[in-house]
């Protein structure tokens, strides 16, 4: 029998010791630490700077929950400019220094170039922004996943989408490079699954300045319809000068990266009533993302989370949930608990597919419109996970 | 490594004198060279090992670029051809198996060699702008067609250069790791200055000279004066390839970026920056650059402004590079102008 | 037709941009790399002056700034450093570009800006049928007043006849008197000045963003150099030949028109390395 004044000071005991182990296990548990490679300057920097504020938040949002796992997080930025060799140069110097577990880099060939180093380096990377198919498939990495939606999935949409379409002749403008390419080809199957015909391809170079020749072309094609696959700068440019053309006003258009939250932000009316795939949208309607665009919106009042913060802010998310599986910051405990792992996120329950590591998601598509007085990508459609992410095509040999 | 300007005989232009039989440069080279291997055993930190490997690659890349503008008097705009053409090489290689790992490096090397020489005979002879104008148009294009030609090396993505497990008769794990492929690259960049002076040395590298200085007076007094300036050209553009060899054993992806106008950009400021009139000076230039541009990188994403600023400074306060600058340590004088 | 019309616009623009760089080229013997910053730095500040006080004020606060910038360069980059290998100068120019571009990525963020055509010159006209923007008129206008201005001060003025002598060989047009650290300074004023107006011009044709000078200074040292270097004339004929057979070749043979450009400056440089109109050996 233990009187109460006996229990008072056990119970004080119990409490301050606890405590003390507590804190001294925040501090003994090793940081999880975070490695960034990203596009600070450069052509994309536009991109590297979204993408940076919303491992920020995650980070900040993560250490004021009192860490992940009971682990202090830890970020480190570091300039690839978008550039593959600089990107493989600079994730080095990050898994070298500790920062094993990286994400959110820019352009597809930066990850890449990146993917085949990261076993040497005992590190792994997670994608949250790049498009190419080749990431989980042909160049699949055991270390190596993605959380956002590949060009596939993208191309999964695009019939849905088009099949509910009255215009029959459509043409086709889209950057000459891997992702633009990809983007022209699928939807030129869209087109041919869903009995439309393409009247006019336009693939003008990268970093073109005058896209006059090829408006002038579309114009010129009979086409009805319009399908765009140009990004940032490109697409900025290219609205601009269709405005001028007055491109949108004669022809229905469509495409994929051309009228993101940023670039809409930026161009505004120009680009009312624009059809566009939407990989993430601040307006969708998930209990975590209503969270996420409230807090969002308090840490940088008058901003919503754009397409690739939302992905990333995803990404993040994932990390933290196998950290926390994994009981261990090592990327080899890291990933063996991702693959193949169910994930909470903003837009629901997720599967991280063993076959290719690659998150299995919806997609959706929307249009140009007015929320709330600002001019935002709204959904319209959603297309379902298991429809939207294609299965593994076999490329991929994990 | 003396540069002491001699007059040898009356009517052949100042050139750089001859050493002693067996030149100390040499000896230099050697114990440099084995210097290189003490390198992975003083340094414990793979970081460092890893960033100085590719500071010396790039070195190399420097050092064909400062050749050219040593022996020719010409700027190369588009060295980042040579480079990209020997990445693009072994990678296709790597994915054709066309021929055996070996061959594929030796063609890396020799390819834009002997392009440089068949180009060279037509354009070292344009006046100096067009000359680098040209070179960067070429170049470019290079950059172009490659990024255009997805079927065959998947344009801007990027294609894995595919390696087979030994190369040489040595384990491939010994251009990969940093600690051994440091002392690779180093020693190559040791023989690759030490040949270049052994030629800049040569008659052939005095009557090149002799061209630089005045072309017309050189072809009176009897000499070729095209094929000269085209070896030149293809011995830069070799040495730009090897560059690119090395580049693709160590990381093992080729990009188009391996052929961009920006690469050949800053390849020329480490030649300049490092002062060309030494064959030494650029690839002392490149590890400047690249070790300062490093750092600076690592503290903000200011690094632009301030590698900048560095840059117009260096460049005003020392417009004979920092090889100049230290030639004037040691009390000699710098060559003559090129 | 309108394509041909499209490339004549291209033209223009680049015509604009490249004969400010060969006023400095022929005045100094400088390749300027940073040419493509200043393009950067006269869009940007034309837009932020044009935010308040409207496109056209901010075309003229651009040039004139862009012109002081020019001054100060001459002053305290180009004319101490012309004793020193062109090389220096080059590499001076490029330190000056990054910096350049991290000041505006500083002032101005990393996100890309449009601007709108000014509401004069918003509309449409129709030309062989087809729409055709009013704003393309208008850089076409710009380069052609640019031209004729040009032509005007270089044949008519004396300082035009000191500019085209010290072109022609800068040491022996000192030593008739002529004071060529001022005409320089003033030339590299009206080239960086004339790069602040193609900068202001580009605004409602592409997107701002720091590093938007790398995208047309190659083009503009294609057009500079293939013009043969010195040669006003010569930038305007090829910066016209050179954007037409461009846009002609983005519209019939799509796959090697980005490298037209280089093989029309390699084709003339084969035939005639001094360029177009240069100075000849």
């Amino acid at each position: 029998m233990i009187d109460s004044k006996r229990a008072t000071i056990l119970g004080l005991s119990a409490v301050v010791v606890s405590a003390t182990l507590a804190t001294s296990a925040w501090a003994q548990k090793e940081p999880l630490k975070i490695g960034v490679p990203t596009a600070l300057t450069g052509t994309y920097s536009q991109l590297g700077d979204e993408a940076k504020r919303a491992v920020e938040f995650a980070v900040n949002e993560a250490n004021a929950a009192g860490g992940v796992d009971g682990r202090k997080v830890e970020v480190r930025f570091l300039d690839t400019e978008a550039k593959p060799e600089l990107a493989r140069q600079q994730a080095e110097k990050l898994a070298l220094d500790g920062y094993k577990i990286m994400t959110a880099t820019i352009a597809s060939g930066e990850v890449l170039a990146i993917g085949p180093m990261l076993n040497r380096w005992d590190a792994m990377f997670v994608a949250t922004i790049n498009k190419a198919n080749d990431i989980t498939g042909k160049q699949c990495q055991r270390r190596l996943f993605r959380v956002n939606r590949p060009d596939n999935s993208d191309a999964a949409v695009v019939q849905p989408w088009l099949a509910t379409r009255s215009e029959a002749k459509w043409a086709i403008v889209a950057a000459d490079i891997a992702w633009g390419r990809n983007s022209g080809e699928s939807f030129s199957k869209a087109a041919a699954a869903t009995g439309k015909t393409i009247v006019s391809e336009n693939y003008p170079p990268f970093g073109s300045n005058d896209y006059a020749a090829h408006i002038q072309k579309v114009l010129d094609s009979g086409a009805q319809g319009v399908w765009i696959a140009l990004a940032g700068r490109d697409a900025i440019t290219f609205a601009r000068q269709a405005k001028q053309f007055g491109l949108f006003d004669k022809v229905t258009t469509g495409g994929v990266s051309f009228t993101t939250d940023g670039t809409v932000k930026v161009l505004g009316d120009v680009v009312k009533g624009i059809h566009t795939i939407i990989n993430y949208s601040s307006t969708l309607d998930t209990p975590g993302n209503k969270k996420l665009v409230a807090d969002w919106a308090k840490a940088y009042p008058g901003d919503a989370p754009t397409n690739f913060q939302g992905e990333t802010y995803l990404g993040m998310q994932v990390i933290f949930q196998a950290v926390k599986k994994a009981g261990s910051v090592k990327p080899a405990d890291v990933a063996k608990a991702m693959s193949g792992g169910t994930f909470e996120t903003i837009l629901g329950t997720q599967v991280m597919r063993k076959e290719d590591n690659q998150l299995v998601g919806p997609n959706y598509f929307g249009t140009v419109e007015a929320v709330s007085g600002t001019l935002q990508p709204v959904v319209k459609m959603t297309v379902p996970a298991q429809a939207a992410t294609p299965a593994p095509d076999g490329s991929c040999k994990l | 490594m003396s540069d002491a300007v001699t007059q040898r005989k009356p009517g052949v232009a100042a050139a750089v004198g001859a050493g002693p039989r067996v030149p100390t440069f040499v000896v230099a080279a050697a114990v440099l060279a084995a210097a290189g291997f003490a390198v992975p055993w003083l340094i414990d930190s793979q970081l460092a090992l890893t960033l100085m490997t590719q500071a010396v690659i790039y070195a190399i890349l420097a050092t064909a670029i400062g050749f050219m503008i040593r022996q020719n008097g010409l700027t190369s705009f588009g060295h980042a051809a040579f480079f990209g053409m020997a990445v693009y090489l072994m990678a296709l290689n790597g994915k054709f198996d066309a021929v055996p790992a070996e061959l594929a490096v030796l063609a890396a090397i020799a390819v834009p060699a002997a392009f440089a020489f068949l180009a060279g005979l037509i354009i070292v002879r344009l006046p100096a702008l067009s000359f680098s104008m040209l070179t960067l148009a070429v170049a470019q294009s290079l950059h172009e067609l490659m990024l255009r030609w997805r079927e065959l090396a998947n344009g801007d993505d990027g294609m894995p250069v595919r390696l087979p497990s030994t190369l040489f008769g040595v384990d491939i794990e010994l251009f990969q790791a940093p600690s051994t492929m440091f002392v690779v690259c180093w020693v190559v960049l040791v023989a690759v200055i030490a040949l270049l002076t052994l030629v800049a040395r040569s008659h052939f590298g005095v009557l090149t000279v002799a061209i630089r200085e005045n072309e017309e007076r050189t072809r009176y007094v009897g000499y070729h004066t095209l094929v000269p300036r085209a070896l030149v050209f293809a011995l830069s553009a070799a040495v730009g390839g090897l560059a690119g060899v090395l580049f693709a054993l160590y990381n093992a992806f080729a990009t188009p970026g391996a052929l961009h106008w920006s690469l050949s950009g800053e390849a020329l400021i480490m030649a300049v920056i490092g002062g060309p009139h030494a064959i030494w000076g650029p690839a002392l230039g490149a590890v400047v650059f690249f070790v300062v541009k490093d750092a600076v990188g690592d503290l903000t994403e200011h690094w632009p402004a301030i590698i900048g600023a560095t840059l117009i400074v260096v460049t005003v306060l020392l417009p004979q590079g920092v090889s100049g600058l230290l030639a004037r340590f040691t009390g000699r004088r710098a060559a003559s102008k090129p | 037709m309108i394509q041909i019309i499209n490339g004549l616009v291209y033209g223009s623009f680049l015509y604009v941009l490249a004969v400010g760089l060969v006023l400095i080229f022929g005045l100094r013997r400088v390749t300027n790399f940073a040419h493509g910053g200043f393009f950067m730095l006269g869009a940007y500040v034309s837009y932020a002056v044009a935010a308040y006080l409207g496109f056209w004020t901010g075309m003229v606060v651009s040039v004139a700034a862009l012109a002081a910038f020019g001054v100060l360069l001459d002053r305290f980059v180009f004319r101490p450093l012309s004793s020193e290998e062109p090389i220096v100068t080059l590499l001076v120019t490029f330190g000056l570009l990054f910096v350049l571009e991290d000041a505006v990525r500083t002032i101005w963020g990393k996100n890309y800006i449009s601007v709108a055509a000014p509401e004069a010159l918003a509309g449409s006209v129709t030309i062989f049928g087809s729409q055709f923007p009013v704003y393309r008129l208008f850089v076409i206008a710009v380069a052609v007043t640019v031209a004729l201005g040009l032509a005007i001060w270089l044949r008519s003025t004396r300082v035009g006849l000191y500019v085209r002598a010290s072109s022609v060989d800068p040491v022996t047009t000192g030593m008739q008197g002529v004071d060529t650290d001022r005409l320089s300074a003033l030339v590299v004023a009206i080239g960086t000045g004339l790069a602040g107006l193609s900068g202001t011009i580009a605004g409602p044709l592409m997107a701002l963003s720091p590093s938007m000078g790398g995208y047309i200074i190659i083009d503009c040292f294609i057009v500079v150099v293939t013009g043969g270097l010195t040669s006003f004339t010569g930038a305007f004929v090829a910066a016209l030949v050179i954007g037409q057979f461009h846009n002609l070749g983005l519209v019939y043979v799509p796959e090697v028109a980005s490298v037209i450009p280089l093989l029309i400056m390699a084709v003339v440089l084969g035939l005639r390395p001094q360029g177009l109109a240069g100075a000849g050996k």
